[in-house]
């Protein structure tokens, strides 16, 4: 996670400038040689697994092809279908609500329970693991079906319930909890980016807290006015991250809702959307238009919080 | 001040204690109830066990088609080729970026940063038609083949991290002794890349074990299923449940994950917090 | 010496990029699996050892009557080898469209109405008429045989029929004293007063039914007894949404006077499993069912169930009832070793011992010599389905005509809209218009 993290700032660091373009010197491609035979498997990965792929999904956007029969090109046609068609505009409202929610929420909480965990504090590393195991176990199907079994309506929420005479519904099979429960499963691995937040607290001079205590400021004050502003670059990453990473969700989805995104398409998130077309209708060339949507909204959204970052997050370089 | 600072602290431990019990209840409540017979398990929220329902595992081992052994043994094959490919191709790919200096060098990296963010969704149906020309659709090939052509950025990225933190002055030194790349790269790079290496592969361990989409679409006959897509077939609207065997199986296959924490804890922890540094 | 880092270096990058990209579009302009399709001549059965798959629905008792019935048919062909696929419904066909165009489909494929005319039309399962020196379907009546043709060509032969029913729990039933009509046939009143009878008297631990609105053979009943239909013999939809809305407001009266599970409970059931459905654990009285009650009956074996008919209007049209084909085989178009395929089709079909492996598990047998082989001994559930189907057999009508090319995704857009309804996102109305009007689309686009 800290990798990506950094994978960010260098990805700023990128942009050329105008000093650099002119600085190029001969020595910077002494070892071309060499660098083609150890990227070779990556550029050949790049070539054919992603760019190639890339390229041709964007083609195929404006085809019908149903895998059987050639792509038969159709211009704008995909384009006018998905204008109209109400099931991906629900899948886009489900979609956002939940990266929306899920993600500043379970970074929110990720970062309380970080704070909470003071340093040097007697089972930090007990609390920290335990913490910590949900967010590796939360991709897997064992835990979607879990959570199948743990929101229905026998299931173990209400049981719970039960045992205070609240007859609870069946929170999976109701339109207005299905994505409730997909939200809940996501602040469930808040673990992973604790860990992050936790590094980075590490990180911050205890000396700043001491002298804001002399100086009478509350703990929250402390929080808002140090904390806040020296983890805001970290904050920053793990929310692109997140956002990326939960518009790609798909896994929970689909078991919970048996792949049917239902009830009412309550947990149609557009990537099951796009599986139903793309593998159960067998329409390649609208999926694919679909997918394009996805990125270009993906894109958006990372930009959007580049573009954002700049009014709350504090670099020290 | 004092008894203040301890009653903070003792509401502290009382939080966290009483939220990791409520993280984690509905895992145990799993274990426990793929312990208990069917009709026990629903409106049943305690872990308390009365009976060790050990048939469930037996049952659950052998309900669908093939022995769940077979697909544990599946998911295995791949995460193993997975594991494999990383680690040799990431590494390559990482020392290129850190330590030579070659043309393109700036846009290889941005590209190699950029796919880190690409959705999968937006390659499966090319990717697709290519693997069923190529006639690899219902092999593993699909699913391991990339991991080969360093497909994962994240891991080069990690490496090229770490490898930056490695002094220069070795390199220098290996080069003074008459050693060309691969030698440094093979004897002295490799080597001292070990925490990296061990982070990759544990990672690399976890989410391919759990991986389902690309299982899902690129495995087609039931018999080569991986655990995670066999374990969805339990949940069949036109046969007959089995919680008990459902829930077993669930934890049979969580096991391995949660071996790989328990023994990998060190290198997961520092792997995700640290090697980024800023 | 200066360099310029401008339009030689771009130019050879987006060369690159446009190889690469060109690459790519050209493997996936071709359309997957197009090998080499037909041989000229007829296939001939190889001497040489071969192995064919086989792949189906449906769990528990129906995979050892398959692996049974398969082991027979290797014992006589000892040269071929059969390779056996199972899944769930649910990802059947999600699996088998990826394959068919994987080109690596099953080579006889166990297949659905919905599906067997859209299949046909793109040309991935055979036409069986190239098959007929190993493949006999004489033993099947015309209009029998009819259900699994299209555009006059049999594509896939029907293994079972059915019709859909109402399964009954009597035990429940008679616990609580609730009576059920005499005679063989019973009104949408007489239902509605069974429901609200044991709903009553149980306190409503019991509910009366689990109500029908997703699936289209219960539509094209009711549809049926009101002189309309969903389909006609061109392929047209012809369902008046009047007709549509009316079936969904009975249904969700009964959900509405609370005689049925709430909508949410109805919604989580419908992505469950087979014992743990309503019907198999006590929590409703009855359900319709496609006279599977095998299954269900297996699955709550302290129960008594038993199956009555659709329920009529009182004003039904005569013949409104008719059978339906449960299931068909059909073979791959791809397949490379056709003629062993179709030896294993015909071995399914007409095999006295595959009679009586399969009994009336998928079905009533389709092919009346089965059926008279398993009447005498059929016993417990497999007998009350029997004589459902002769029954509803000696009260058929001419049969519906089958699912067009496009109209395969009848059933989930009825039940995504049945859902809307449930839920009050939308009126019956509205969404019999919907429904009529996107269904239309699909079968226009496909043709």
């Amino acid at each position: 996670m800290g990798a990506r993290m950094s994978a960010l700032s260098e990805l700023r660091a990128l942009k050329p400038t105008k000093a650099g373009k002119r600085a190029r010197d001969k020595s910077d491609t002494r070892d071309n040689k060499a660098a083609a035979v150890f990227l070779a498997p990556w550029i050949v990965g790049f070539v054919a697994i992603t760019l190639g792929p890339i390229v041709a999904s964007f083609c195929l956007s404006f085809t019908n092809y149903n895998l059987l029969q050639n792509p038969q090109f159709t211009g704008l046609t995909n384009i006018g279908r998905m204008l109209q068609d109400s099931d991906l505009g629900s899948s886009l409202v489900v979609t956002l609500t939940y990266v929306v929610i899920s993600v500043p929420l379970q970074l929110a909480v990720a970062l309380a329970i970080a704070v909470l965990l003071d340093r040097g504090m007697r089972g930090l590393s007990f609390y920290r693991s335990v913490l910590y195991l949900p967010s590796l176990l939360g991709g897997s199907v064992a835990i979607a079906v879990l959570w199948r079994l743990v929101f229905g309506g026998s299931g173990l929420l209400n049981a719970f319930l039960a045992m205070f005479g609240i007859h609870g519904p069946s929170w999976i099979g109701s339109p207005n909890t299905a994505l409730g429960t997909l939200i809940v499963l996501h602040v469930w691995t808040f673990g992973a980016p604790m860990v992050i937040f936790l590094a980075g607290l590490r990180q911050i001079p205890p000396e700043f807290y001491e002298a804001a205590s002399t100086d009478g400021a509350s703990k929250w004050r402390q929080f808002r006015s140090i904390t806040l502003p020296l983890l805001s670059p970290i904050v920053f990453f793990n929310l692109v991250l997140g956002i990326i990473g939960a518009f790609q969700s798909f896994t929970q989805a689909y078991v919970i809702s048996n792949g049917s995104g239902g009830p009412t398409n309550s947990t149609l998130f557009i990537t099951l959307y796009l599986y139903q077309k793309a593998f159960g209708s067998l329409q390649m060339g609208y999926a694919s238009a679909i997918a394009w949507l996805l990125l270009l909204i993906v894109a958006a959204a990372t930009a959007i919080n580049f573009w954002a970052s700049k009014y709350w997050v504090f670099y020290d370089d | 001040m004092l008894r203040r600072q301890r009653i903070s602290s003792i509401g502290k431990h009382t939080l966290l204690i009483v939220l990791s019990l409520i993280m984690l209840y509905p895992v145990l409540w799993m274990v426990a109830s793929s312990l208990r017979p069917d009709g026990y398990i629903f409106n049943n929220p305690s872990l308390v066990l009365d009976t060790f329902a050990y048939k469930n595992y037996t049952n659950g081992w052998g309900a669908l088609q093939q022995p769940f052994g077979t697909y544990l043994l599946n998911s295995a094959i791949v995460v193993v080729g997975a594991i494999l490919g990383n680690l040799i191709s990431c590494s390559l790919a990482a020392y290129a970026f850190a330590r030579l200096r070659f043309r393109f060098k700036r846009l290889a990296f941005g590209a190699m940063l950029v796919t880190m963010m690409l959705p999968i969704q937006v390659l499966i149906i090319p990717q697709y038609v290519i693997y069923a020309q190529l006639g690899w659709i219902n092999t593993f090939l699909p699913l391991i083949v990339p991991k080969f052509l360093a497909t994962d950025g994240f891991f080069i990225f990690l490496m090229v991290q770490f490898i930056r933190g490695i002094p220069r002055e070795l390199d220098e030194a290996a080069r003074i002794d008459g050693a060309g790349h691969a030698r440094i790269f093979l004897q002295m790079m490799l080597p001292l890349m070990k925490p990296a290496l061990a982070t990759a592969a544990i990672f690399t361990f976890i989410w391919t074990w759990n991986d389902f989409f690309s299982q899902l679409i690129f495995v087609t006959e039931p018999d080569k299923y991986t655990s995670s897509v066999a374990l969805r077939q339990f949940i069949d609207p036109t046969g007959q449940s089995d919680f008990g065997g459902l829930f077993a199986m669930s934890v049979v296959t969580l096991v391995p994950v949660f071996l790989a924490f328990l023994f990998g804890q060190r290198f997961l922890l520092r792997g995700i917090a640290t090697s980024g540094g800023k | 010496m200066k360099r310029h880092p401008g339009s030689r270096v771009r130019s050879r990058i987006l060369t690159a990029v446009a190889a690469a990209a060109a690459s790519v579009l050209v493997l996936s302009g071709c359309a997957v699996g197009n090998g080499g399709s037909s041989s000229d001549g007829g296939p001939q059965l190889s001497k040489k050892p071969v192995t064919i798959s086989l792949n189906w629905w449906g769990a528990g008792a129906r995979v050892t009557a398959t692996q049974d019935a398969v082991k027979l048919f290797e014992k006589a062909h000892p040269n071929i080898t059969v390779k056996l696929q199972s899944t769930d419904w649910g990802s059947y066909w999600d699996k088998l469209a990826t394959t068919v165009a994987g080109g690596n489909a099953p080579d006889v494929m166990q297949f659905d109405q919905l599906y067997v005319a859209s299949y046909a039309q793109r040309g991935a399962i055979a036409d069986l008429s190239t098959y007929s020196k190993y493949l006999d379907t004489s033993s099947l009546s015309k209009n029998v045989l009819a259900t699994g043709e299209y555009d006059g060509k049999l594509y896939a032969v029907p293994i079972g029929l059915n019709s859909m029913g109402v399964a009954v729990n009597r035990t429940i039933l008679d616990k609580y004293g609730v009576e059920l009509p005499d005679g063989k046939s019973w009104t949408w009143n007489d239902l509605n007063r069974v429901a609200t009878e044991i709903t009553e008297k149980s306190d409503g631990k019991v509910k009366g039914l689990d109500p029908f609105g997703g699936d289209t053979p219960s539509l094209t009943l009711w549809a049926r007894q009101h002189g309309n239909q969903l389909f006609d013999q061109k392929g047209n939809v012809v369902l008046k949404p009047s007709m549509l809305a009316g079936y969904w407001q009975y249904a969700l009266d009964q959900i509405k006077s609370g005689v049925t599970p709430s909508a949410s409970q109805l919604a989580e059931g419908a992505t469950g499993n087979l014992d743990q459905s309503d019907l198999a654990t006590g929590k409703v009285a009855m359900t319709f069912l496609p006279s599977n009650l095998t299954a269900f009956q297996v699955a709550a074996p302290t129960q008594k169930l038993d199956m009555l008919p659709f329920p009529s209007a009182a004003d039904a049209k005569k013949g409104w009832q008719y059978l339906k084909s449960s299931m068909y085989w059909t073979i791959s178009s791809r397949s490379k070793h056709p003629a062993e395929a179709a030896e294993l089709v015909d071995f399914l079909t007409t095999d006295p011992q595959v009679g009586k492996l399969f009994g009336a598990e998928r079905g009533m047998p389709a092919n009346p010599k089965f059926q008279k082989l398993i009447a005498p001994d059929l016993s417990g559930s497999d007998k009350i389905v029997m004589n459902y189907i002769k029954q509803v057999t000696s009260e058929s009508g001419t049969p519906a005509p089958v699912t067009p090319v496009g109209g395969q995704d009848a059933d989930t857009l009825l039940n995504q809209l049945w859902q809307n309804v449930q839920f009050g996102k939308t009126t019956p109305h509205d969404a019999a218009v919907q429904y009529i009007t996107q269904l239309k689309k699909e079968i226009a686009a496909a043709k």
